[in-house]
């Protein structure tokens, strides 16, 4: 089976995260080693998947945690009071 | 719990797309968490009962605000996007993530996310930002895990073919490597 450009981008999300099978996987790899669109596709897009998974990319608001437990707090004790 | 306030936050930050009232339904959230842990029966990871309780409160919010209708929530459906075609790049120089100190990669990435409609905009939060795994991603949003799978091959692809040609900008200059650092 030869795939074509159309068929990598369709399966590039899955090699990421290494759910294509061993056949499909050396069928892509095989494909990657010639073509430089394909290669710059699945490079950049895993490159967004890591930056994406940066802390600093997605922070909790300043002060949240010490609000949310005042609250937890200040209901708890009243369920405790009542 | 701590674990469990980011995700429950950027869920429902995700849902109602309002800072000040993703922080009141996270801080309500926790509450219902607290008040019904006897009903938690180990039969799912504490996490996704956390964050289905989170998913719950978020939708509930957005069903009494009417600000969409109920069944809007669940119109659109994994077949509204057909094929994509990437941002086509000859070359590809990685971005460090060292670049994340300039503030404005980090707006960028998450003005991309925003962008995103709203179911693939869920998933890529739980699975990519929150790392979680297909199953509880699933068990959390409601889906099945075939179609965690499918969002987030979508979610990627746009966040590619959005991101791919400006975050080159924030690429490290080093001359001829991949033949566009002049």
């Amino acid at each position: 089976m030869r795939i074509d450009c159309k068929h990598v981008w369709e399966h590039i999300s899955a090699y990421i995260d290494g759910e294509v099978d061993a056949a499909l996987r050396a069928e892509i790899d095989r494909h990657l080693e010639t073509c430089e669109i394909c290669s710059a596709v699945l490079d950049s897009t895993r490159n967004v998947v890591v930056l994406m998974a940066d802390e600093r990319v997605f922070e909790l608001p300043a002060g949240f945690t010490e609000r949310l437990h005042a609250r937890l707090d200040r209901e708890l004790s009243l369920a405790d009071s009542s | 719990m701590q674990p469990c306030e980011r995700p429950i936050y950027f869920l429902l930050m995700s849902l109602l797309r309002n800072e000040t009232e993703a922080e009141d339904a996270a801080q309500d959230t926790v509450i219902k968490v607290y008040q019904n842990l006897k009903n938690f029966r180990g039969d799912s990871q504490f996490r996704t009962w956390v964050l289905s309780i989170a998913r719950n409160e978020g939708l509930g919010r957005l069903r009494k605000a009417a600000s969409r209708r109920e069944d809007s929530l669940d119109a659109e459906t994994d077949e509204q996007t057909g094929d994509y075609t990437p941002a086509i790049l000859t070359s590809w120089k990685e971005v460090p993530s060292t670049a994340l100190e300039q503030k404005e990669l980090g707006a960028l990435l998450r003005q991309a996310i925003e962008g995103l409609p709203e179911i693939y905009r869920n998933v890529v939060l739980l699975r990519d930002i929150e790392e979680m795994d297909v199953r509880e991603t699933a068990a959390a949003l409601g889906i099945t895990e075939g179609a965690v799978k499918v969002r987030l091959h979508r979610a990627r692809a746009l966040l590619q073919r959005d991101l791919a040609p400006r975050l080159k900008g924030f690429a490290p200059k080093r001359k001829g490597l991949f033949g566009w650092g002049a």
